[in-house]
C-alpha cells in the first residue's frame, strides 16, 4: 500500500529582485521587479507504508519546500499530492491526525511551559483520549528517560532534550507517517543516536513511514534503506541505498605505511591523494585495477601497516549534488 | 460539525488557559504591568475633567457619557489583547514562517493562532474599564449590558486586526500600516462621535469599524435599542467572516521560510 504519492508536483515562488543601494531601492518602490524561482520543478515519487526514506539534496535544493507541500502547509503550483488517500490541500485537517511533523530548525512546543504540559496539550488537539496520553507520556518517558526534565519549563532546556521532547510531542497521537525534516541537527552523537535508536524501533514496532530530510549522512546511512536526491527542484536519484552504495563505490581507499619509498605515478586505476613520507593514500579505481593487483603494487614485503576502505558515503552523495549541479 | 466546534473550543480554552498560567508565573512583572496599565488609562480623565469644567455638555454627552466610551473601549481593548493576543501577531508569523507549527495541526489554524498569545498588561485595561463604569455609570443592568458589549466590542476588534493583519499575505511588512490602523481604531472609539465630521464617520463605521466596538455600544448602554443591539450582532458576524476568508484566502499565498533567529 502507498502511503505516499506524488504526481509532477512543482512549487513556484515569486521574489522581489531590487538594484543595489539606496537609488536601487526607490526603484524597487516605484517600478518593482519580480523573479520566479522553482523551488521544486515537477517531482514524481510514491512511498510504501512502512518505508523509511532519506530525502536529501544540498541547501535550497527543494526539500523542505517538499515537505511543507506534503504536509499541507504549502499549496503546490502544479501537480497531484496523495497521502495515504488524502490531498493535503483539501484536506489539511483530516491529513494532521494521520502525520507527524518534526522540524530541526523550528519550536513546535511552547517555550514556556513543561514537556508535560505541552504533551498534554499537543494530546488535545489531537483528540487523543486523556488515559491514552497518559499512557503514551509514561511509555516515551520510560524510552526516553525524561524524568530528569518532564517537568522543567521547554525555555530551560537543552537542545537534545528540547528535540526529544518535540518528536514525542509529534508522536502523542501515533501517526502513521512521521515527518523529520533535519532531527538531528546541532544535536550531539549521543543524542543523534538516541534518536536514530527510536526512529529504527518506531519504524519495526509500529511500522510508522518516515520520511527523514537530514544533512548528516549518519542519519541516512544508518536508517534508511532507500534515498531521493534532490537538486535545483528535480530528483537526480531515487535508489535503494543498496543499489547506491554498489554503483557508487567502485572506489577504494588504501592507506599504507611503507618501508620504502614507492612511485605509483602513472599507474592506470590508481590515483595518488598522499604521499608524505613513507605514508601512501591511494584511490583505487576497481573497474580498472582489482585490489589484490593494487596491493602486489606496493610489494606487501614492503608494507609496515595497511588499510582498505569504502569512499564515505558523504563523498559519494557530495559528488552527486556537484555532478548535477547546472 | 458541532463536535468540531466544541473541539476548537475547548483547544482555545486550553491556550488560554496556558497563556494564564505562563502570566502568572513572573508574578511582579505581571502585577506591575497591570497596575501601570490602570494608572496610563486614569491619566486621562485628568484631561476631560479639564475639558468639562470648562464646558458643560460635548455635543449631548456629560462627563459620564463620555467616560463610557474609555470604559467600553479599554475594556474591549483589553479583552481582545486577553484573548486574541495572538491576531497582533499574525504578521509575524507569516514573515518568519511560524505559521507551519499550527499548519500541521488537526484544528482551525485561524482560532488557534490568534488564541495562542496573551498580553498581561491587558488585564490592566479590562479592569480599568470596569473601574470607569462603577465610578461614572454604576448599575446591575448596566455592568451586565457593558460586559457582553465588550465581548462583542473584542470580537469586532480583533476582527479588524485579522483583516489588517492578513494583508501581510500580499504585502510584506504590511504589519506598519495594520498598526497605524489600529491606532486609528483605537483612537476614534476613545472618543465621542460628535466631534466627528460626516465623512468620518462614514470610515469609522464601514473601513475602521471602530463606532461598532465604541459609539453603539454606548449608545446602548445609554439607552437600549433591541433594532441597534441586532445590527450590531449581525454586522459583528459579518466582520468575523470577512476576517475568516480574507486570512483562508491569503494563506494560499503563504509561502513560509527556513527564516533562523535573525534581525527584522
Amino acid at each position: 500500500m502507498k502511503a505516499i504519492e506524488v504526481k509532477n508536483l512543482s512549487k513556484t515562488f515569486k521574489t522581489k529582485v531590487k538594484e543595489t543601494g539606496l537609488k536601487g531601492s526607490l526603484k524597487a518602490i516605484i517600478k518593482p521587479k519580480y523573479n520566479t524561482k522553482k523551488a521544486v520543478n515537477n517531482i514524481s515519487f510514491s512511498i510504501e507504508k512502512g518505508e523509511i526514506i532519506a530525502f536529501i539534496g544540498p541547501n535550497g535544493a527543494g526539500k523542505s519546500t517538499t515537505i511543507k507541500m506534503l504536509t499541507g502547509i504549502l499549496f503546490p503550483t502544479k501537480g497531484e499530492i496523495n497521502i495515504m488517500g488524502i490531498n493535503p490541500q483539501h484536506n489539511r485537517k483530516k491529513l494532521a491526525y494521520k502525520i507527524g511533523t518534526v522540524f530541526g530548525q523550528k519550536e513546535q512546543l511552547w517555550i514556556h511551559l513543561t514537556p508535560y504540559d505541552n504533551f498534554k496539550f499537543f494530546g488535545a488537539i489531537y483528540d487523543v483520549p486523556e488515559q491514552i496520553i497518559n499512557k503514551r507520556i509514561a511509555e516515551y518517558k520510560e524510552i526516553f528517560e525524561l524524568d530528569e526534565f518532564i517537568n522543567t519549563p521547554v525555555r530551560s532546556l537543552s537542545l537534545g532534550q528540547r528535540m526529544i521532547c518535540e518528536i514525542v510531542a509529534s508522536l502523542i497521537h501515533e501517526p502513521s507517517i512521521l515527518f523529520l525534516d533535519e532531527p538531528t541537527i546541532g544535536l550531539d552523537p549521543v543524542i543523534k543516536e538516541k534518536i536514530r535508536v527510536f526512529i529504527k524501533r518506531l519504524n519495526k514496532e509500529k511500522k510508522t513511514t518516515i520520511f527523514l530530510t537530514s544533512h548528516d549522512v549518519g542519519d541516512i546511512e544508518k536508517l534508511c534503506k532507500r534515498v531521493i536526491i534532490v537538486n535545483n527542484g528535480k530528483i537526480v536519484l531515487d535508489d535503494s541505498m543498496e543499489n547506491l552504495k554498489y554503483h557508487y563505490l567502485n572506489k577504494k581507499i588504501v592507506e599504507a605505511k611503507m618501508n620504502t619509498k614507492i612511485n605509483l605515478t602513472d599507474v592506470e586505476g590508481i590515483s595518488i591523494i598522499k604521499d608524505k613520507d613513507y605514508n601512501l593514500k591511494l584511490e583505487v579505481d576497481l573497474t580498472k585495477k582489482n585490489i589484490s593487483d593494487a596491493i602486489k603494487l606496493l610489494n606487501p614485503d614492503n608494507i609496515i601497516d595497511i588499510n582498505i576502505s569504502n569512499i564515505p558515503l558523504e563523498t559519494i552523495i557530495s559528488s552527486i549534488y556537484k555532478g548535477t549541479k547546472s | 460539525m458541532l463536535t468540531e466546534v466544541k473541539n476548537n473550543l475547548k483547544i482555545m480554552f486550553l491556550s488560554l488557559k496556558y497563556n494564564l498560567i505562563r502570566v502568572m508565573e513572573n508574578r511582579v512583572s505581571f502585577l506591575t504591568s497591570v497596575s501601570m496599565m490602570i494608572f496610563n488609562n486614569a491619566s486621562f480623565i485628568i484631561q476631560w475633567l479639564t475639558i468639562f469644567g470648562l464646558v458643560k455638555y460635548i455635543g449631548s454627552y456629560t462627563l459620564n457619557d463620555v467616560m463610557l466610551f474609555w470604559a467600553i473601549s479599554s475594556g474591549s481593548y483589553g479583552l481582545t489583547n486577553i484573548l486574541f493576543n495572538g491576531a497582533n501577531k499574525i504578521p509575524e508569523y507569516i514573515e518568519n514562517g511560524k505559521l507551519d507549527a499550527y499548519l500541521v495541526m488537526p484544528k482551525n489554524v485561524l482560532c488557534h493562532v490568534i488564541t495562542s498569545s496573551t498580553e498581561p498588561s491587558a488585564w490592566g485595561d479590562l479592569i480599568y474599564g470596569y473601574i470607569a463604569l462603577i465610578i461614572f455609570n454604576f448599575s446591575i443592568k448596566n455592568i451586565f449590558l457593558y460586559s457582553l458589549l465588550i465581548i462583542i466590542g473584542a470580537l469586532i476588534y480583533a476582527s479588524f486586526i485579522i483583516i489588517c493583519n492578513s494583508f501581510t499575505f500580499y504585502f510584506i511588512r504590511f504589519s506598519e500600516t495594520s498598526e497605524i490602523l489600529k491606532d486609528i481604531f483605537i483612537n476614534g472609539s476613545l472618543y465621542p462621535d460628535v466631534i466627528f465630521n460626516r465623512a468620518i464617520k462614514i470610515i469609522f463605521f464601514t473601513l475602521i469599524p471602530c463606532a461598532l466596538a465604541s459609539w453603539i455600544p454606548v449608545h446602548l448602554i445609554i439607552e437600549f435599542n433591541i433594532y441597534h443591539f441586532i445590527i450590531l450582532i449581525l454586522a459583528t458576524i459579518v466582520l468575523i467572516i470577512i476576517a475568516f476568508c480574507l486570512f483562508y484566502r491569503g494563506l494560499k499565498n503563504y509561502t513560509s521560510s527556513n527564516l533562523m533567529e535573525a534581525r527584522s
